[in-house]
């Protein structure tokens, strides 16, 4: 709490954290509120833990999803913010979801 | 006459007792005030109508039929009369609704994201991740979520969007789960909703199913319904 106070730049930061299907978290990285979220995807892809069973490897293959909404490749993370913003909010939670294009599992074989 | 002796809400460690919180103190005949702890807004609070200062047995959560809630600097007044006031209703609900959201931003389950579709605070949108251990997985689930005026004494209406292949979802995208029917409480919240309905495609309810056809597919032949859940999740929730 005390750097960030410290480090307050011109620009708006958001702090982001990325929800993986398991539960476990990308993050909290800060972010400018003007960065959009095909640059989140890329960060995500980068990463993203080397111990994960689904790895995802184009940013084509990841979704983000934000308060039950998927995430356009070309928004900013400003236009994704809730109307209710002004609610303490901290850091923002995000979901991600990895679903390859070309997958296309067999019948009986382990799906994604 | 009734005599309102005070109200409770249920302890956090055992339910089924209810810790007094306060007394309601007549300001003239049926106009009654209590000062509220802020903290406790939007929680189950139970009003006992007796003569006697404690419940005698478990009492009933009862939805005053008109309430008007006063912001008063750190506490909040209710006041409540037999007529009939409708917006402050809506005051408490959507307390309660915006603390659901805080809470989900904050710590949203893993397989799910739920958010306001636009301004209107009752109205929401939710996306279910269909979960790895069932023929849903991959799939991303829209569903819409509308909180009634007497939120959370009612229970929300939740409706898929996304088409579903499963014995207790039909083609309206309605769901058949009990505590979105009688066995609501006001102390469920969206999330756990979400989550029951996350567990109700894992493990599917085919005695009470709303789409008799795919239950008894299910319970006949389990791989024929997974193969028809796979593809339709392919088809409509992975686009």
């Amino acid at each position: 709490m005390l750097d960030r106070r410290q480090q307050m730049p011109e620009e708006d930061l958001v702090e982001l954290k990325f929800r993986l299907y398991d539960g476990s978290d990308i993050g909290p990285i800060r972010y400018s509120s003007s960065s959009t979220v095909a640059m989140l995807k890329e960060r995500i892809i980068s990463e993203w833990p080397r111990d994960k069973k689904i790895v995802p490897k184009v940013s084509n293959d990841v979704k983000l999803i934000n308060a039950g909404k998927i995430l356009e490749n070309s928004s900013t993370i400003a236009q994704c913010k809730s109307p209710f913003g002004e609610l303490p909010a901290g850091v923002i939670t995000m979901h991600v979801v990895v679903q390859p294009t070309l997958t296309k599992t067999k019948t009986g074989s382990l799906p994604l | 006459m009734w005599d309102v002796a005070g109200f409770w809400k249920p302890a956090s460690d055992t339910p089924q007792t209810y810790r007094s919180i306060g007394r309601f103190v007549p300001i003239r005949p049926q106009l009654l005030t209590a000062s509220w702890p802020y903290h406790d807004l939007g929680n189950p609070v139970v009003i006992s109508l007796s003569t006697s200062t404690t419940p005698k047995s478990k009492p009933k959560i009862i939805f005053i039929p008109s309430i008007l809630l006063l912001d008063l600097e750190s506490n909040l007044c209710i006041w409540f009369a037999l007529s009939t006031v409708k917006f402050e209703k809506s005051h408490m609900a959507s307390k309660r609704i915006q603390k659901e959201l805080l809470d989900l931003q904050r710590d949203p389950p893993a397989s799910c994201s739920a958010g306001p579709v636009g301004e209107d605070l009752f109205h929401w949108q939710a996306t279910i991740m269909g979960p790895s251990e069932s023929p849903y997985a991959g799939g991303v689930f829209f569903v819409a979520i509308h909180f009634p005026q007497d939120y959370p004494f009612k229970p929300p209406k939740v409706n898929f969007q996304t088409k579903v292949y499963h014995p207790n979802i039909n083609s309206n995208g309605s769901i058949c789960l009990d505590i979105l029917k009688d066995q609501w409480s006001p102390a469920l919240t969206i999330s756990k909703v979400l989550l029951s309905i996350s567990s109700l495609l894992t493990d599917p309810n085919p005695d009470d199913p709303l789409v008799p056809e795919i239950a008894h597919l299910y319970k006949t032949h389990r791989s024929r319904y997974e193969d028809a859940a796979r593809s339709w999740t392919q088809k409509y929730a992975m686009g």
